[in-house]
């Protein structure tokens, strides 16, 4: 999933002071999944804007903006020409995806954080899409994002008490690799050298024709 | 013919000792040529450090030259991946190359969170094992990262550092074996006090074909040792230092006494050499060598 938050309310004010503005969350994607561009966040949006003395168009709780064709079936598009702007509660593929196809500007009312997942109380990053996948080396512990290095080969010397040097509230990716390959009875998997990382393979924008 | 005087000094059995030169804040070339002077009589080779932590300080590869061409003390060069492809630390290495550095000790590096610039990218193209794989290539194969042959390889000894006292030791000892089968030619340790630490670190590297040299550095103050054991992964103070210390008349003695005890242990137990980082002592590590009974 997709991870977001909403900008500090502020910022959003100064992006669209002065404007007709019409919003659009993110429902039944993941923006409403972590209840950053569900229902209830628009319409708090919607008020909180209101409140400031915005005057709010529409603002719309349907839809999952990054599959969007067109605005069909968006409650609320047919006042789209009423507005100035639009801003969405979505991630920024989200807002791209409407900026292509508005007319008007599109602006972002969240901040994309990562690709993560709940666990425990926290959202926390779990993928970086570095596009060549070693999970199955390492006991499905990913390095690339779970280590500041993204170290490839053990932990660095930073490691202290099984910690992580940069945040000690963050448990070494490798030692926890480190225990779970030893729990698979999988060690050997680290006794191999992995070879530096293929950085062409995340140059981005990056692009592929789907298997279809 | 070893490549270095370091490596020959290693290669015959003689107990080594390697020193270090923390480059300046600053522009200060007067500062170089000081502690190399100090350091000279009593080390083989000086590492010079490569903005340890990520507090930026004057680039590894000036100090080295100064102190092979001006004091004529053999340089051991520090490269870290943090802020560096593996485009521009091989265009270092040959500029190392050439400027007649034959020593090279590959590290990750210190992340930049916790330097003096913690906005900056972190680069971390490659990692150390990576990073010794890069060097064995360009030295021993005579070609770049990119098997592109080089019209003359660098001539350089392959070093790598070890943490010794961190806990597990396992995945620790796992990467130095990595090293080796990449090229590593040497280690030096992170520091170490505590003789149980450096007996635990033969144990675990015994079956292992690579000279290492423990680290240490005096142990200036209470306070510092309460720093180094809270601040440096897998650094343990044992409590008679703490306690000596606390205790001393004259702390400087107490120091220099701390320190040569620990040499003397270090050559005792059969280690081929010591890598002495002086945190500024420079001019007593003659003195802890000699109580140390060494010289």
């Amino acid at each position: 999933m997709i991870v977001t938050s909403e900008k500090p309310f502020d910022n959003i004010l100064e992006m669209v002071q002065g404007k007709k503005v019409g919003i659009l969350g993110c429902v039944g994607g993941c923006a409403s999944l972590y209840n950053t561009g569900g229902k209830e966040q628009v319409e708090s949006l919607s008020s909180r804007l209101s409140g400031a003395g915005v005057d709010v168009v529409f603002a719309s709780t349907q839809g999952r903006h990054c599959t969007l064709t067109d605005f069909t079936g968006i409650k609320g598009s047919e006042t789209l020409g009423e507005s100035d702007v639009i801003l969405i509660m979505a991630c920024g593929v989200g807002v791209q995806s409407v900026a292509g196809l508005a007319e008007i500007p599109v602006y972002p009312a969240l901040d994309t954080k990562f690709a993560g997942m709940r666990f425990d109380s926290e959202l926390a990053e779990r993928c970086l899409a570095c596009g060549d996948c070693v999970l199955h080396l390492t006991g499905g512990i990913c390095p690339i994002t779970r280590c500041p290095k993204s170290l490839l080969n053990g932990p660095c010397g930073g490691v202290y008490a099984g910690k992580c040097e940069v945040d000690r509230t963050n448990d070494c990716a490798w030692i926890l690799i480190y225990k779970r390959l030893k729990e698979l009875g999988q060690l050997d998997k680290n006794k191999t050298i992995k070879p530096a990382k293929d950085f062409k393979v995340m140059a981005h924008p990056r692009k592929f024709t789907e298997a279809l | 013919m070893a490549v270095s005087k370091f490596m020959e000094s290693i290669s015959s059995k003689e107990f080594t000792i390697s020193g270090e030169v923390d480059p300046p804040k600053g522009a200060n070339r007067a500062t170089i040529v000081h502690q190399a002077e100090l350091l000279k009589p009593h080390v083989v080779a000086a590492n010079v450090t490569d903005n340890p932590l990520g507090i930026v300080i004057m680039n590894t590869l000036v100090p080295c030259h100064i102190m092979q061409n001006e004091v004529g003390l053999e340089a051991v060069y520090q490269v870290t991946c943090r802020d560096r492809n593996r485009i521009a630390i091989q265009s270092d290495i040959l500029g190392a190359a050439a400027l007649g550095i034959h020593n090279v000790l590959a590290l990750t590096g210190d992340h930049p969170s916790l330097g003096d610039h913690p906005q900056a990218k972190p680069v971390f193209d490659l990692g150390s094992v990576e990073l010794v794989d890069l060097l064995r290539t360009m030295v021993h194969d005579g070609t770049d990262y990119a098997a592109n042959k080089l019209d003359i390889a660098p001539e350089m000894a392959i070093g790598v550092a070890l943490s010794p006292g961190v806990d597990p030791v396992e995945p620790e000892i796992m990467k130095l074996e990595k090293k080796i089968e990449a090229g590593a030619d040497f280690a030096q340790t992170q520091c170490v006090y505590d003789t149980k630490v450096l007996e635990k670190m033969l144990d675990a590297t015994s079956h292992l074909d690579l000279p290492i040299l423990p680290g240490i550095a005096p142990l200036k103050s209470v306070g510092m040792a309460k720093f180094m054991a809270a601040n440096v992964p897998g650094v343990t103070v044992p409590k008679e230092m703490i306690d000596t210390l606390k205790n001393a008349k004259d702390v400087k003695d107490a120091t220099i006494e701390i320190t040569a005890g620990l040499l003397h242990d270090i050559k005792e137990l059969g280690f081929p050499g010591v890598h002495i980082m002086p945190v500024g002592m420079d001019a007593y590590v003659g003195e802890i060598i000699s109580r140390a009974g060494i010289r």
